[in-house]
């Protein structure tokens, strides 16, 4: 029924989507598996690193200087709301909650008065242009990118969590603080880094994201909302539960995007009820 | 009690109805819409205060009830050519279904899990309405509904008594051996389940009460505007009832509504003046999430704490916020 | 000399006052018992020590330097080490990646302390790559005491290390402790009056919070005296 060609294009173009939305999602798991503080505002965090970067890049002329400067400032940014409100609540799960949730309001009207509420797509530089013919179907060279990114970042998170002292410093942290501290080390200040990576995140996942599918100041919420469905699916705590879900989410819009693209949208959540009536706690949930 | 003093107790309730009960005699048709906004978001935020306030449950799809309470009251009177009110039955009757589905779907997750399914499961109803055009009415919504009342004065009162009519019910709920139970769960929820509490089944008699109070809400706001709009639906709608009821003062039920009428009056009036007055909202929720968790009501009790509570929080203990045992 | 020294310590647990007064010293090079019934507050004296509660008033002096007003995390890097009740063998990473968190100075276990550890703990050869979820008790017990040994840490604070496991394993861990207690103080919480006196030096009695008898292992175990009066045995 389907061209073998067409078969693995869509294949191909749901990796690219898992790809992105995997992106999107490891900084948010990351500091929700570590801090155990879900960050509503990582979808605004991610919005500040499109539009940003776009301006960053434009400003440098430069494609690459504008991610690596985005990274950088975003991730300073998360550092600062870590240390100066967030670790005000600390052992209030409710409240760090509640004031992500209100930092959206304030970012996001932030980049609604600096930029205007109009929707503005971005081109991407030229050599990230244009589309090669992948099994006889055209697939655009940013997708390519984006699986690339994505794959480049998936690797590094992998060597740092398991190779590296640090990562296995957040490994036990995520099981428990307290026995970390007993053995000497000073937790907080690894909080701290971890919410500077998971802005650096969002930063680079934004500014993606934005030569990709524009900008919009609607963007904060309707990532966030992607983000918490894809995590959930994936199950809570779980960074590799992110991962596959982003793929398998990805993968699942790709193929009814083609065969009923009204339901495109409603995908992710389709995903989601399939997945908790059969594993309550998500794919690999613990809950 | 003697009626005088009972007056001399409650001053300021009777001052503030009778402010309330003679305002559209001295103003504009304009403020009295506003106020009749005020008083419906004033009841959907009383029920999300007694989710988050007094039960610790967060719900972050609550548009979900408005929402349908909203449409279903709309369909009703479009297409089944029911009153308005015919149509209340059916609207609890939905709306109380509705959070037996989600609260038996949901409520057994943890508190984190939970908030987050709330949200998704709120976004899949938008979603659902706006793809659904024949049923209703898709991005556009459903208009044209019948005035229910012949005046828009008589609507300013019937949504003050809506309101008012919550408001003692939900005062006389908590008041009940049922509000505290829910108290002890939301303070220890592991303790009253070692007490022998149901929690599941009391959390969910909870999220169906509130629900049903949300429902009618939007149904209140439907017929006012006579019009339903897939917004209702959406999570911003929900955005805005925690921004008012933690702007308020959760867990006091009068502070929510008077976040309520901060926010409406915020949106009402500042916008001609500031373009970005939900930036000042934002601000001021932060402010008070961050130094004032009871909210504008909870003013009072933190001027008069001079010191700060408790005896002993060595950096230590603070920083490391390791449960004592 | 005496490694460890509390004086008058108090410590409130939110509203209960449990510890009213500790004294108590540890000397060093010798392995001390904190005996007493449940409730009295042993494991508060011992997460009091380590900086998890912090004290209302009163000294902690290890090695006459005063740490009671230190962070968790320093306190450690002094040179003790906590084998909590719990283990806390993190049950994601292997045994391997266990020893190596606790390492404070270097990337992997100085190789001198690893054939220390494998000496006193033989079995422990085969576990390297085994994740902590995969474990039995007993050989949790014996990766959380392995843990401590790491750095090489002067005081050693273990807690209720019999719990819950087998009788022979009881025994191998008697034995391990008879010879760590060679080269490193040791604090112990045991509510197995066999156990502890028969590797004890000296004892402490614990009972609402403060320390009501102290003095010698050897006497302890020939007085039955003392045995019915405070510990119930």
């Amino acid at each position: 029924m389907l061209s073998t060609g067409l078969y693995l294009n869509l294949v191909l173009n749901g990796l690219s989507m898992g790809m992105l939305y995997f992106l999107l999602c490891s900084g948010f798991s990351l500091v929700f598996g570590f801090l155990r503080v879900l960050n509503f505002a990582h979808g605004s965090l991610i919005m500040w690193g499109a539009y940003l970067g776009v301006f960053l890049a434009a400003t440098l002329s430069s494609f690459s200087g504008g991610i690596v400067l985005t990274a950088i400032t975003i991730g300073v940014f998360a550092v600062s709301i870590e240390y100066f409100l967030i670790r005000r609540l600390y052992g209030n799960e409710l409240f760090q909650l509640l004031l992500t949730f209100g930092l959206i309001f304030i970012l996001d009207q932030i980049i609604k008065l600096i930029w205007g509420p109009a929707v503005t797509p971005i081109q991407p530089p030229r050599y990230l242009q244009g589309s090669l013919m992948i099994f006889g179907e055209p697939f655009t060279i940013y997708r390519l990118f984006i699986i690339a990114m994505g794959t480049i970042i998936c690797l590094s998170i992998y060597l740092v969590f398991n190779k590296t002292k640090l990562g296995l410093i957040i490994r036990a942290g995520i099981e428990s603080r307290e026995m970390v501290r007993a053995l000497g080390i000073d937790i907080n200040r690894i909080f701290t880094l971890v919410c500077g990576i998971g802005g650096v995140l969002a930063g680079i996942a934004g500014f993606v994201l934005g030569y990709f599918s524009g900008l919009s100041p609607e963007m904060g919420i309707n990532q966030i909302i992607n983000i918490l469905v894809i995590v959930v699916i994936g199950g809570l705590g779980s960074f590799t539960g992110t991962a596959v879900a982003a793929i398998i989410v990805g993968l699942t819009e790709s193929f009814v995007g083609f065969y009923m693209p009204e339901f495109a949208v409603v995908g992710i959540f389709i995903v989601m009820f399939v997945v908790l009536s059969i594993k309550p706690s998500g794919l690999f949930g613990e809950v | 009690m003697e009626a005088s003093a009972y007056m001399k107790r409650h001053w300021p309730w009777i001052v503030v109805l009778s402010f309330l009960i003679s305002l559209p005699f001295f103003s504009s048709e304009y403020v009295m819409v506003v106020a009749m906004q005020i008083f419906i978001w004033g009841v959907f935020a009383i029920s999300y205060d007694l989710l988050i306030g007094y039960s610790g449950i967060v719900s972050f799809g609550h548009a979900v009830f408005f929402g349908t309470g909203a449409y279903t009251s709309a369909l009703l009177m479009l297409k089944a050519d029911l009153s308005f009110w015919a149509s209340l039955p059916v609207i609890i009757i939905v709306c109380g279904l509705l959070g037996l589905m989600i609260g038996l779907l949901t409520l057994r997750f943890s508190d984190i899990y939970f908030t987050m399914i709330t949200l998704a499961i709120g976004q899949f109803f938008y979603f659902i309405v706006i793809k659904t055009y024949k049923f209703s009415g898709g991005d556009d919504g459903l208009h044209g509904l019948p005035m229910i009342l012949p005046e828009k004065i008589h609507l300013y009162f019937l949504a003050l008594a809506f309101l008012l009519l919550i408001y003692l019910f939900s005062r006389r709920l908590i008041g009940s051996p049922l509000g505290a139970t829910l108290v002890a769960m939301r303070e220890n929820e592991f303790r009253a389940k070692m007490i022998g509490y149901n929690i599941l089944t009391y959390k969910l008699i909870v999220l169906v009460i509130s629900g049903i109070m949300a429902g009618l809400a939007g149904a209140m706001d439907a017929a006012i505007l006579r019009s339903v709009f897939p917004g209702f639906m959406h999570a911003d709608t929900t955005l805005n009832v925690i921004l008012m009821t933690i702007i308020g003062g959760m867990g006091s039920l009068i502070g929510p509504v008077l976040g309520a009428a901060l926010v409406t009056v915020g949106q009402q009036y500042l916008s001609s003046y500031f373009e970005s007055w939900l930036l000042i909202f934002g601000v001021v929720f932060v402010l008070i999430v961050l130094f004032l968790p009871k909210g504008i009501v909870g003013v009072r009790s933190v001027l008069a704490l001079k010191a700060p509570v408790g005896g002993d929080s060595s950096r230590s203990e603070a920083k490391s916020g390791v449960p004592p045992r | 000399m005496n490694i460890l020294e509390m004086h008058d310590v108090h410590t409130h647990v939110m509203a209960f006052h449990i510890l009213e007064g500790v004294n108590l010293a540890v000397r060093q090079g010798r392995l001390s018992i904190l005996l007493g019934r449940n409730g009295a507050g042993k494991t508060t004296t011992m997460k009091t020590i380590m900086g998890l509660h912090p004290c209302t008033s009163g000294k902690i002096l290890f090695k006459d330097m005063p740490i009671q007003h230190m962070h968790d995390f320093q306190i450690p890097r002094l040179g003790i080490s906590l084998v909590p009740e719990e283990r806390y063998v993190f049950s994601n990473l292997t045994v391997d990646e266990n020893l190596r968190l606790a390492v404070r100075k270097g990337k992997r276990v100085r190789q001198d302390r690893m054939e220390y550890i494998l000496d006193i703990f033989p079995p422990m050869k085969r576990l390297f790559k085994k994740k902590g979820k995969d474990l039995s008790g007993g050989e949790k017990q014996m990766v959380a005491v392995a843990r401590a040994l790491v750095n090489g840490d002067e005081l050693l604070i273990i807690d209720e290390p019999t719990k819950g496991l087998a009788p022979i394993m009881v025994e191998s861990l008697r034995v391990a402790l008879a010879r760590i207690k060679r080269s490193a103080t040791i604090l112990l919480v045991e509510q197995n009056f066999d156990f502890s006196t028969s590797i004890g030096d000296d004892y402490f009695i614990m009972e609402n919070g403060k320390i009501v008898r102290t003095g010698n292992v050897e006497e302890l175990r020939s007085n039955s005296a003392i045995q019915s009066r405070y510990l119930g045995v």
